[in-house]
């Protein structure tokens, strides 16, 4: 070893780490995180009545986890590779498609009056839907994506192509119908609490939502493929250059997103009881203002915009039910307005 | 083999190129590229702004993909491999933008440069002795720390693994003068490491400094490669090549 | 003109002949296909070509990708049909709808061009797709006005139904009505439209559209204004394809969001233009063609194969009649990757023109 030499020539040094001194104008996620509550307050005021808002504000956190589901897997393929799938749509379609598939066949356990027999057929059903996406979505990747990166003309063009293929493909394994199916029995209704009802299946997907948000910010924070993913969002070419298989890990996120793509469809699919083959493409336009909102790339970010999103169209939806999807639209163009790169703005750490 | 007497021609270097031309977009951004990085020296790359200095230096570390000649390491050819592969073979990248992960945190940023081991032990220890402030700001977003402190972790991540050769891209860029010295006793004490260092360099005070061999680029050829003694005493070849003279830039 | 079409036609040989035979073929459509099927095919195949080629003036000649073009599309025929649902139909009334269509369509136009010279072109692609489906929504909710879902079935001029009758004698074996008149106005218009759209490619504005497509950066700093350019042929797509909407109003006589507005028409349109060929103009010629046939006759031909394979169940249902659309994917997705120039740029090379030659250099 080399002898010690000081390289810090005034400063006086401390001998323990220091606190990291954060203030609030530099916490851009928590000052968008914070127009969640905010929200929800001057909603409170406009609707007045405390049940209807209690409603509405669950509806909107449930359709809000289950659009960030959606929206995490699509904001990290583009933040990581800068790759913009047109086809994430389709994944939503495939997953509620095979989900329904699975549930439909499990009537022992989908119908019975068990929460745990219909949370197994759910569960089964997910997970069969989540490989299958993640398969597709692995050949999606090294038939179309793998030959366009850096040419976002391309690759508009090529997975909208793509989209179209996979939509056509379900009518052809599914046909064409729209497919029905009634929630399992336990997760219809509502739960009693005071004079307040919550209906369950609400309940169940901001629950399931939740958990994922904190599984994946705990497999960000603490793992080190989400450290890996944190440092490919900001600067490929250098984790490139710690010798790590940057395509390797793209392909994960990938199939990873498209999997998370596929149960938010099924969620999504068994809360309206009912499935089209356009379920992804008319879920997609969503995606992308969640994922514009949020900022690209940011998975705070996406998170925090997907709840915005489903709590104002809820809102909206009961005080000027013309205006649902216009006010998502609105609020895009306010926050771009605001920030340009979306509520969370990736640093791109000098790329 | 190398046979420029200025060099220590004994050991093989430890990296060659040869006749390297890289095309990007298009543009032919180096024509002929050809010296080579003897082993346990410093080689100091020079030339005026938009040479190819930076581009040599993507194109050893395969960002830029070489359209002809070739790059030896250790004598085994490298010019077709990814960066992937190349940074396992042991070449170390400090690019000119230094390439902090802003957002992670100082000790997360040392965490991915240690690929094969833990971030612990004896290597670690060493690192924040040779830079202090690192320990300190450890936890806190790289993005927060000053411009030289960003540039020690930079340096601090290629070196937290050994390797055997380090490239380093304008490393005083944008620093005032104290900071630099402060990195030019950190280099010093690299060197004292027997590291391998390749670096592109400005700042002539810090290239004779740290500098042992030369290299001097123009219009993406090198025109002149030998040692830095000889260089630092020739004002009329400082003003020729680089458009200045040492002593403008102390 | 001539000047220009000799500029801009496309070099090969059988691409030209392709070209001919298909505007002869729509052109003397009622004397060579018998139906009114055939009358339709060709009406809405001239209205798509001018469709599908000012989406090329914005796809091909910018870069720029837009969903949000069927919006302009859909502006232009809703006018028409509101007009001549609100008021009595005439052509007083019509022009005043044209004129309105196309002021709309401009002002959006314009402010959709200010926004794509801030954002890229990904962000741009997105929120036109936002912005698109919320104008359908819009539609469908404003419905005292649009007809909602439904759409709107209006009277025409009478000088354009099947009701007028100049003349009792049939030419050479057709019967001189209204309609054919309304499928003359509307081949006749849409040549016109074509026309135009050559002209102003071969001008030196298109010249200079083109150059800033290779290399923004190079022609700015030779001097082209960017943003001028780029919105000024934004305006000019969106009122082009205003002016086809309003054909389409008058030729279908009905007006509904799935007929002008809804996304499956604007991926038609993409399918088209780049099947046919990005940035050459004729190329949307061939595309318009070959997805209107493909949708027509691809879906005969899918069911006699799939008779043939009945007894496989997901084999069949890959050639069902209705799956037209999936080859049609793959296919985009194949020209995508081989030949990215389209069937018009795969076979012939337009000689280099000055302004790009200056760019280049």
């Amino acid at each position: 070893m080399t002898a010690y030499r000081s390289t810090e020539t005034t400063a006086e040094v401390p001998a323990q780490p220091l606190k990291p001194r954060t203030h609030w104008r530099q916490r851009r996620d928590l000052q968008a995180a914070a127009i969640v509550p905010l929200v929800a307050l001057v909603a409170a005021v406009l609707i007045g009545d405390l049940n209807a808002w209690l409603t509405l504000t669950l509806a909107g956190l449930a359709m809000g986890m289950m659009l960030f589901i959606m929206t995490s897997g699509f904001t990290l393929v583009f933040g990581l590779m800068d790759v913009l799938n047109f086809g994430h749509g389709a994944f939503i379609s495939l997953g509620a498609f095979c989900g329904f598939s699975v549930m439909l066949s499990m009537d022992g356990w989908r119908l019975s009056d068990s929460l745990w027999l219909n949370l197994g057929a759910f569960g089964a059903a997910a997970i069969v839907a989540m490989t299958v996406a993640a398969l597709m979505a692995w050949l999606f990747e090294r038939i179309l994506v793998r030959r366009v990166y850096g040419d976002h003309l391309m690759q508009i063009l090529i997975t909208m192509g793509g989209l179209i293929v996979a939509e056509q493909l379900i009518y052809v394994f599914w046909g064409g119908h729209d497919i029905p199916m009634l929630k399992p029995p336990a997760f219809q209704g509502g739960v009693q609490w005071g004079g307040l009802v919550f209906e369950k299946y609400r309940l169940l997907a901001v629950v399931l939502g939740g958990l994922l948000f904190i599984g994946l910010l705990l497999v960000f924070k603490r793992t080190r493929l989400g450290l890996l993913i944190r440092a490919g969002v900001e600067n490929r070419e250098m984790v490139e250059s710690f010798g790590y298989n940057v395509r390797r890990l793209f392909v994960l996120v990938f199939m990873a997103g498209s999997a998370l793509a596929a149960l938010g469809g099924i969620m999504w699919g068994v809360y309206d009881e009912v499935i089209t083959p356009h379920l992804g493409q008319s879920l997609m336009i969503t995606v992308f203002i969640v994922a514009i909102i949020g900022g690209l790339g940011s998975i705070e970010g996406c998170f925090i915009a997907a709840l915005l999103v489903g709590l104002l169209s809820n809102y909206v939806g009961f005080l000027a039910p013309k205006l649902a999807l216009v006010s998502t639209i609105g609020l895009m163009v306010v926050v771009l307005l605001w920030r340009p790169q979306g509520l969370v703005p990736v640093s791109d750490g000098g790329k | 083999m190398m046979t420029d007497a200025t060099t220590d021609a004994r050991v093989m270097p430890m990296l060659t190129l040869q006749d390297v031309h890289t095309e990007v977009d298009g543009y032919h951004i180096l024509e002929g590229v050809s010296f080579s990085v003897p082993r346990h020296q410093v080689t100091m790359l020079l030339g005026r702004n938009g040479v190819g200095k930076t581009s040599t230096l993507r194109t050893i570390m395969g960002l830029w993909r070489a359209n002809r000649g070739t790059i030896a390491l250790n004598g085994e050819n490298i010019e077709s491999l990814n960066t992937m592969n190349i940074a396992r073979k042991g070449l170390h990248y400090v690019p000119e933008n230094m390439g902090i992960f802003a957002s992670l945190t100082v000790g997360e940023n040392l965490r991915i440069a240690c690929r094969s081991q833990r971030l612990e032990g004896e290597r670690l220890d060493w690192v924040l002795q040779l830079f202090p402030a690192l320990h300190t700001f450890w936890h806190w977003p790289a993005g927060h720390l000053s411009g030289g402190q960003k540039q020690m972790l930079a340096i601090a991540r290629a070196v937290i693994e050994p390797c055997d050769l380090l490239l380093v891209d304008e490393p005083s860029k944008g620093l005032a003068p104290a900071i630099i010295q402060n990195l030019i006793q950190a280099f010093e004490a690299l060197k004292s490491e027997q590291t391998t260092i390749l670096m592109v360099e400005q700042n002539l005070h810090m290239a004779q400094r740290l500098g042992d061999h030369l290299v001097v680029m123009e219009d993406g050829r090198t025109l002149h490669e030998g040692r830095m003694a000889d260089f630092a005493t020739d004002s009329k070849r400082q003003a020729e090549w680089l458009g200045l003279s040492m002593e403008a830039s102390v | 003109m001539f000047q220009a079409l000799r500029d801009t036609l496309p070099s090969n040989r059988w691409i030209r002949a392709l070209l001919l035979i298909i505007v002869v073929g729509i052109v003397l459509t009622p004397w060579l296909f018998e139906g009114t099927r055939a009358l339709d095919t060709a009406a809405r195949l001239s209205i798509f070509i001018v469709l599908a080629a000012s989406y090329d003036l914005l796809l091909g000649y910018t870069g720029v990708v837009s969903f949000a073009h069927a919006l302009f599309f859909g502006i232009g025929a809703y006018s028409v049909a509101i007009a001549f649902d609100q008021f009595a139909p005439g052509f007083g009334v019509m022009a005043m709808a044209i004129l309105a269509g196309l002021s709309v369509s401009l002002v959006v136009a314009f402010v959709m061009g200010l926004v794509s010279l801030r954002v890229k072109t990904i962000f741009y692609a997105m929120i036109t797709l936002a912005v698109a489906s919320a104008a359908t929504v819009l539609v469908s909710q404003f419905y005292h006005l649009t007809g909602g879902e439904d759409g709107l079935t209006y009277r025409l001029p009478r000088v354009l139904t099947p009701a007028f009758r100049p003349f009792d004698d049939p030419l050479f074996g057709v019967r001189l009505t209204g309609k054919l008149f309304n499928f003359y106005t509307v081949i006749f218009v849409a040549i016109l439209l074509f026309l135009l759209m050559v002209r102003i490619v071969a001008s030196p504005f298109g010249r200079v559209l083109k150059a800033l497509r290779e290399n923004d950066f190079r022609a700015e700093a030779i001097g082209y204004n960017t943003l001028v350019y780029r919105t000024t042929a934004t305006l000019l797509s969106a009122a082009f394809a205003t002016l086809a909407g309003v054909l389409m109003a008058i030729w279908l006589r009905y007006t509904g969001p799935d007929s002008v507005l809804s996304l499956d028409i604007m991926i038609d349109v993409l399918l088209m233009v780049v099947i046919g060929g990005m940035g050459t103009l004729y190329g949307a010629i061939i595309g318009a063609t070959v997805l209107l046939l493909a949708q027509m006759y691809l879906q005969t031909l899918m069911g006699s194969t799939q008779d043939v394979l009945g007894g496989w169940p997901i084999l069949a249902n890959l050639f069902d009649p209705n799956r037209w659309l999936l080859w049609l994917g793959l296919l985009f997705i194949a020209s995508v990757y081989f030949f990215p120039q389209g069937i018009v740029g795969r076979f012939s090379h337009p000689r280099a023109t000055e302004a790009e030659a200056e760019v280049r250099t």
